[in-house]
């Protein structure tokens, strides 16, 4: 809200500068977002929370600085604006006003003659320039200087323009429709709260007044409302017409009930000072009894306890008294009346922050709290995941965050339906990804000709089947170029066995063995033949393997990139695998290297696991050394070199125990179509 | 000239011989040879040694003690002569072995932490060791969590604050990890202490200090007699473990519908100690984020006294962080990942 200084000079003076003004409201919890010399005037731009409405006039500012510096004087024009005001009531036979609906408890409205040609006068002019609004005429011009001076807004109806002799406040029936003054027309809501004559809408009550009624150049005779409107009612009529205004902004926060009748004096006040004349007008409509503010009762020690400072009791008194409330103290307690304006203030604690605010809160030491500590830090399967993060740094992943919100792109994980948002500024984040691999897909391209290993470990959502929900997944995305230093062609699918290598370093790092197998259901995103079900202890966590050729193509990605994505909560579940130690033997280790022949299809993963139980107890390690498959080698056949290393927890393990050894694995590959090279 | 004499003689000139050759030798490959030559089992002065058996007997000593201790002479000149060789030889091996000191060292690839990870872990830390718990709830939320138990009014200008995405009439990307409140207050009873670090979610135009999408740190406690001046404390370390070890903490009335009192809290600039620079824009405060009390009706919802009970409550950006520190002066780094960026903070 911007606000000329002058207008709060009007009402009180306080004898600070300009800048410690601005602290000060700052200070209040009224952020002061910046101040400008207009003219002579001083204009602030004053943030207001969403709970104090009351604060959006130059006379709720007015009263949080009484409240501040209780050493200021406040002018009569304050007192009078404070002071309840009776309208003089002489109903007109003119019209009448029905108040058909409950969202209005008030509703008066002051017919009166417009008197032409009457200027605004130039200082009101200033003051509503220097808030940001312009001038339309000294009627329009007063009811928003009324509005910006105490908050109550206020409408001016061309009185010959409004149809019948009735105005009716009421819910709008389907298929109703107004068009605004500022040209647009509106379908209504059923039950939309409206200002409307014997026939039809006028006015979207609290928000903005129709077209073909407004006061005029041509205007002879005005309708001037002043109302009281439910916040809810405006919020939910001027969402509906996707609108904001002045009015409305201040309904919706609430608007002092007893502001009705003093803003309706206090224009006419105005009206009567640039006319030159006191103005007669009449009066219709009424308003039921402004209800009674509740009592609350706070604790004078409760204060002290929830601010951490020493709190007075007469501070207390005098803080609330300064602003506005009445107070009876009871005891031990205090029996505090809120005013009508601080619809904020409803319980105890309310008042206590009250009494802080205004008291400072630089008056709060610090202290560290006291208490039992039960239970702190990371929960297991966080820690894990963190464990993850470290493996795959540990081994060149680039650690990313990607963003969630995103657009349906080549790369989404196949057969998942992604979250879509109702609505977003851009059609760049419209639904939410459904995998870690399209969005480091993207990262991969912007970073070329930078290649990279790239990882995310993040949440995923959609809808695969019957269920919905977000997950954690681990993603990796691998543009280098990987060579295996044998050159073997059999092993030399870089794009497989280099972010595979990735996978298997990360599942060491984490005491997890993962088992590769031929998927089930291939991956579409992936190559045909070059990739594999992730699995652990019988579930399938996702996919590892060589990206699609067309695919890469199309994202301008290096041939060969290989990924995988897999759930973690199988993983996380299970927690920090309790591994058990193994003793260090002092013994030498000895080893061999054993090449073989063997039918091309007989998969290392039925080799392996075979050769390393008949290694028996001795065995250390298994490692492979080569595959080869080539012209000195017959059709159909490969050959596999495996290095074993052997030690004996007892003695040295001898030539003829490893020979013994080596006869036992021989023996068992045989059957697998094994024929040992020279 | 008696035989004796004769052979002392000899055993002198092999001597002189032998040290004239050590000091001529230009290898330790050579020395090895002149070794053999006169110490070896046929070498020069053990066969003189040999011709001892000729002389009488009281001549023996003598002559054996001349021999002895003309090998001594022989092989200290040897030792001495190949240190010196040695080292004249290491040497020259390295003058050979040379190279450009100045070429790079042989990288192997390392990989770089996210910085909003860099803060995320600092944070954990600091949260941990005042006895906080981590927990994670939900990005994709139920509205509930996210305003309704938070004391929203159905209804409210103050939902307006934060631009929402809606999923579903129900659910949405939650606005503030504070949503995860209601989720520790369903399953635990106080004392408590609390803390979550996850993904924030707001419909708003992008620029470089907006983001539709950023990380929050939220955190509250519930206990006997906790008040303000706890929470100053807890604020006031936390930002010193995180910004430096003057900093200050500053409280301004502030408006969250879940806190009353209700605060936005500032620290005293870390960079120029509340004088003005431009990192505080010139006011020498930096504000982090909203706090206060836990608000009474959260707690009558969830069962516990306000009288018996009190709590606080606060909130931070994790961005604002990485931010501060190194100056990053736009948002968008952050999920662009790119490797210039990453590269930049890799640990």
């Amino acid at each position: 809200m911007k606000l000329p200084i002058s207008m709060i000079n009007d009402l009180i003076s306080v004898e600070v500068s300009e800048s410690e003004l601005m602290d000060a409201l700052t200070m209040l919890g009224l952020e002061v977002e910046g101040g400008e010399k207009v003219g002579s005037d001083f204009v602030l731009d004053i943030k207001v929370v969403s709970n104090r409405g009351d604060c959006l006039s130059a006379l709720g500012i007015a009263r949080e600085l009484r409240a501040k510096f209780p050493e200021a004087t406040a002018s009569e024009l304050f007192s009078q604006l404070e002071q309840p005001f009776d309208l003089p009531s002489a109903d007109s036979d003119d019209l009448k006003v029905v108040r058909d609906t409950p969202d209005c408890d008030i509703y008066f409205g002051a017919i009166f003659e417009a008197k032409p040609g009457v200027p605004t006068p130039p200082w009101v002019i200033e003051r509503l320039e220097a808030a940001g609004m312009r001038s339309l005429g000294v009627v329009v011009d007063l009811t928003n200087y009324v509005m910006l001076e105490t908050g109550q807004p206020l409408h001016a109806f061309d009185l010959d323009k409004l149809r019948g002799n009735n105005v009716v406040v009421r819910g709008a029936s389907s298929g109703e429709e107004i068009e605004l003054l500022n040209g647009e027309k509106k379908e209504l809501f059923e039950g939309q709260l409206m200002i409307c004559d014997a026939e039809r809408p006028v006015a979207a009550a609290g928000v903005m007044g129709g077209a073909d009624t407004e006061f005029s150049e041509g205007t002879k005779r005005i309708l001037l409302e002043s109302a009281h409107f439910d916040p809810s009612a405006v919020r939910k009529s001027r969402r509906f017409m996707n609108l904001s205004t002045e009015a409305s902004y201040r309904f919706e926060r609430g608007v002092d009930r007893r502001l009705a009748t003093i803003a309706l004096n206090r224009f006419f006040e105005l009206y009567g000072a640039a006319t030159g004349h006191t103005i007669k007008y009449v009066v219709v409509g009424d308003g039921e009894a402004i209800p009674e503010p509740v009592s609350i009762e706070v604790r004078v020690s409760r204060a002290t306890e929830l601010l951490g400072f020493e709190v007075t009791a007469e501070e207390a008194i005098q803080t609330l008294k300064n602003l506005g409330c009445g107070v009876t103290p009871r005891g031990e307690t205090l029996v505090v009346r809120p005013p009508s304006w601080r619809n904020d203030l409803v319980q105890q604690d309310d008042l206590v922050e009250e009494v802080g605010r205004v008291l400072g809160y630089d008056r709060i030491p610090a202290t560290l709290p006291k208490g039992e500590i039960t239970l702190s830090g990371l929960p297991e399967s966080v820690r894990v995941r963190r464990k993850l993060i470290d493996a795959l740094i540990s081994v060149g992943g680039n650690q990313c965050m990607t963003h969630t919100l995103t657009h349906p792109s080549a790369w989404d994980a196949p057969g998942v339906t992604p979250l879509k948002v109702r609505q977003s500024e851009t059609a760049e984040t419209i639904s939410l990804k459904t995998s870690l691999i399209s969005m480091l897909a993207e990262v991969a391209r912007i970073n070329l000709p930078d290649r990279a290993l790239f990882f995310e470990v993040g949440r995923v959502s959609g809808s695969k089947g019957d269920s919905t929900g977000e997950k954690w997944v681990c993603g990796a995305l691998d543009t280098r170029s990987h060579n295996h230093p044998r050159n073997s062609p059999l092993w030399n699918a870089g794009g497989y066995f280099g972010v595979k290598a990735v996978l298997e370093q990360a599942a060491d790092h984490l005491g997890i063995e993962l088992e590769y197998r031929a998927p089930e259901m291939p991956d579409s995103r992936f190559h045909g033949t070059r990739q594999a079900d992730v699995i652990f202890k019988g579930t399938r966590l996702g996919v590892v393997g060589e990206l699609h050729p067309t695919l890469l193509k199309n994202s301008d990605l290096p041939t060969g990139t290989g990924a995988f994505e897999i759930d973690l909560k199988p993983l996380l579940d299970v927690g920090d695998t309790a591994r058990t130690f193994r003793h260090v033997h002092s013994q030498p280790a000895v080893w061999f290297d054993l090449s073989a022949t063997f039918p091309r299809e007989v998969a290392y993963g039925t080799i392996r696991p075979v050769a390393l139980e008949a290694g028996g107890p001795n065995l250390e390690s298994m490692t492979l050394i080569d595959v080869y498959e080539g012209p000195n080698l017959p059709d159909g056949l490969k050959s596999i070199t495996l290095r074993f290393q052997l030690r004996s927890a007892d003695s040295t393990f001898t030539q003829q125990e490893a020979n013994q050894v080596r006869d036992q694995i021989v023996a068992v590959l045989e059957p697998l179509g094994a024929r040992i090279r020279a | 000239m008696g035989i004796v004499s004769c052979l002392v003689q000899e055993v002198s000139s092999v001597l002189q011989a032998a040290l004239r050759r050590v000091e001529q030798a230009g290898s330790t490959a050579e020395l090895k040879e002149i070794q053999q030559e006169f110490l070896g089992k046929s070498g020069k002065l053990t066969g003189l040694m040999a011709t001892i058996g000729k002389l009488p007997a009281e001549e023996r000593r003598d002559f054996g003690a001349a021999v002895n201790s003309a090998k001594a002479g022989v092989e200290d000149a040897i030792s001495g002569k190949e240190s010196q060789l040695a080292s004249a030889e290491l040497e020259a091996r390295f003058e050979q072995e040379a190279i450009d000191l100045t070429l790079p060292g042989w990288q192997r690839e390392t990989g770089t932490v996210h910085s909003l990870q860099q803060a995320m872990d600092r944070t954990i830390e600091v949260f941990s060791s005042l006895g906080f718990r981590y927990i994670e709830t939900p990005e994709v939320e139920h509205k509930k969590y996210n305003f309704d138990v938070l004391n929203y009014p159905d209804d409210h200008p103050a939902k307006d604050d934060q631009d929402t995405f809606y999923i579903t009439d129900d659910y949405l990307l939650r606005t503030q990890t504070t949503s995860f409140q209601g989720h520790v207050l369903e399953q635990v009873k106080p004392p408590l202490r609390y803390f979550t670090i996850g993904r924030c979610f707001r419909n708003e135009k992008v620029d470089r200090t907006h983001s539709h999408t950023f990380h929050q740190v939220d955190a509250f406690m519930i206990d006997r007699g906790v008040s303000m001046a706890d929470l100053k404390g807890t604020l006031g370390f936390f930002a010193r473990e995180m910004f430096g070890s003057d900093v200050r903490v500053r409280f301004r009335p502030d408006f969250f519908p879940f806190v009353e009192p209700g605060v936005d809290y500032a620290i005293s600039c870390p960079f120029c100690g509340g004088a003005g620079c431009p990192v505080c824009k010139h006011s020498g405060w930096i504000e982090l984020g909203g706090a206060g009390l836990v608000h009474p009706n959260i707690l009558r919802n969830y069962g516990i006294d306000p009288e018996e009970f009190s709590g606080f409550a606060f909130g931070l950006g994790i961005e604002r962080m990485p931010m501060m520190r190194y100056g990053i002066d736009n948002l968008k780094h952050f999920l662009d990942n790119d490797l210039r960026f990453a590269r930049q903070f890799p640990r």
